[in-house]
C-alpha cells in the first residue's frame, strides 16, 4: 500500500496517509481561506482509517457545529478538516505533505467564493 | 487613508493595516507551503508600523530571524516577519476580511512551485522578486 508522509512546519505533529485518496480538490470557501491563510485550500481526502497521526497531538478547533479543524499548536500549520457532511473522512492539507507533488487537484468546491484571479473555469477543469 | 481589516478564523486575533500594500506576492517556497498547508502562499506586504494587532498572535520562529504569526486557538496563519525586511510585515491574504481587494503582482521561489499551481497563476504574469 502506498504511504505518503506529512506534518507541520515545526515537525511536532506528523501523519501518514495510506493508500489512494478518495479525492484531491481545491476548496475556495471563506472559512478554509481564513483558517489556512492561503488563497485557496487544496485537500487530499480519504477515510479516517487511511490517516495515522504521530508525534504531538494536533490542536482541534470546531469552526462550526460538526466541523473539526486540526492544526499544530506549536507552529500553527493547518493540517486537517473533518466534517459531518463527510462522515468517516479526513481531509488533509496538500501543503502539509512532505512531497506535495504526489497529488494534483481534480476539482473545485465553493467556486462561488473563489477569489476572482483564482476562479475556476476558463483556465482549468 | 485606506484601512484594511482582517483576523483569524475564530475572531480571537484581529488586525488593521493602514495605507496601500507595497506588494502582493505569491511565495512557492516549501516553508511557506507548510506554514499555511496551502499549495502556495500569498502575502500582502505592509510597512510593519502600519499594521496593528488587537491581541498578540502566537509566534513560531521557523528559522533564524523569521517569525510566523498565527492564532493559537484556531490555527489561522496571520503573518510573516523577517529580519531580511525589518520594516515590513507580510500578512497572509486569506486573513483579510475582504481578500478580493488584492490580487498578486509578484512571485518568489517560483522554481519550488507545484507545476499545476504555477500553471493556475500563469495568466497573472507575476514579476519575480526575492
Ligand atoms: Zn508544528
Ligand atoms: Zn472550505
Ligand atoms: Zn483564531
Ligand atoms: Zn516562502
Amino acid at each position: 500500500m502506498t504511504e505518503h508522509h506529512g506534518g507541520c512546519l515545526c515537525g511536532a505533529t506528523r501523519f501518514t496517509f495510506i493508500g489512494a485518496p478518495k479525492f484531491v480538490g481545491n476548496c475556495h470557501c471563506a472559512s478554509c481561506r481564513r483558517w489556512s491563510g492561503a488563497a485557496m485550500s487544496t485537500f487530499v481526502g480519504g477515510r479516517d482509517d487511511q490517516v495515522a497521526w504521530s508525534g504531538a497531538a494536533p490542536a482541534v478547533y470546531a469552526s462550526s457545529p460538526g466541523v473539526e479543524r486540526r492544526h499544530c499548536p506549536t507552529c500553527g500549520t493547518a493540517l486537517a478538516y473533518r466534517g459531518e457532511g463527510w462522515p468517516g473522512e479526513t481531509h488533509l492539507m496538500l501543503g502539509a505533505f512532505d512531497d506535495p507533488t504526489a497529488f494534483e487537484p481534480a476539482g473545485d468546491a465553493f467556486s462561488g467564493e473563489a477569489l476572482p484571479w483564482l476562479a475556476p473555469g476558463a483556465k482549468r477543469a | 487613508m485606506t484601512k484594511f481589516t482582517g483576523g483569524c478564523l475564530c475572531g480571537g486575533v484581529r488586525f488593521v493595516a493602514d495605507g496601500a500594500p507595497r506588494r502582493v506576492g505569491v511565495c512557492h517556497c516549501a516553508s511557506c507551503r507548510k506554514a499555511t498547508g496551502g499549495a502556495f502562499s500569498v502575502y500582502v506586504d505592509f510597512v510593519r508600523d502600519a499594521v496593528v494587532f488587537d491581541r498578540a498572535p502566537a509566534v513560531f520562529r521557523s528559522s533564524r530571524g523569521v517569525e510566523r504569526l498565527f492564532c493559537a486557538n484556531c490555527g489561522a496563519a496571520l503573518a510573516y516577519r523577517g529580519d531580511g525586511s525589518a520594516d515590513e510585515i507580510n500578512l497572509h491574504l486569506g486573513a483579510f476580511d475582504a481578500p478580493a481587494a488584492f490580487a498578486p503582482n509578484a512571485v518568489s521561489f517560483e522554481a519550488d512551485g507545484l507545476t499545476w499551481a504555477r500553471a493556475a497563476l500563469a495568466a497573472l504574469h507575476l514579476e519575480n522578486y526575492g
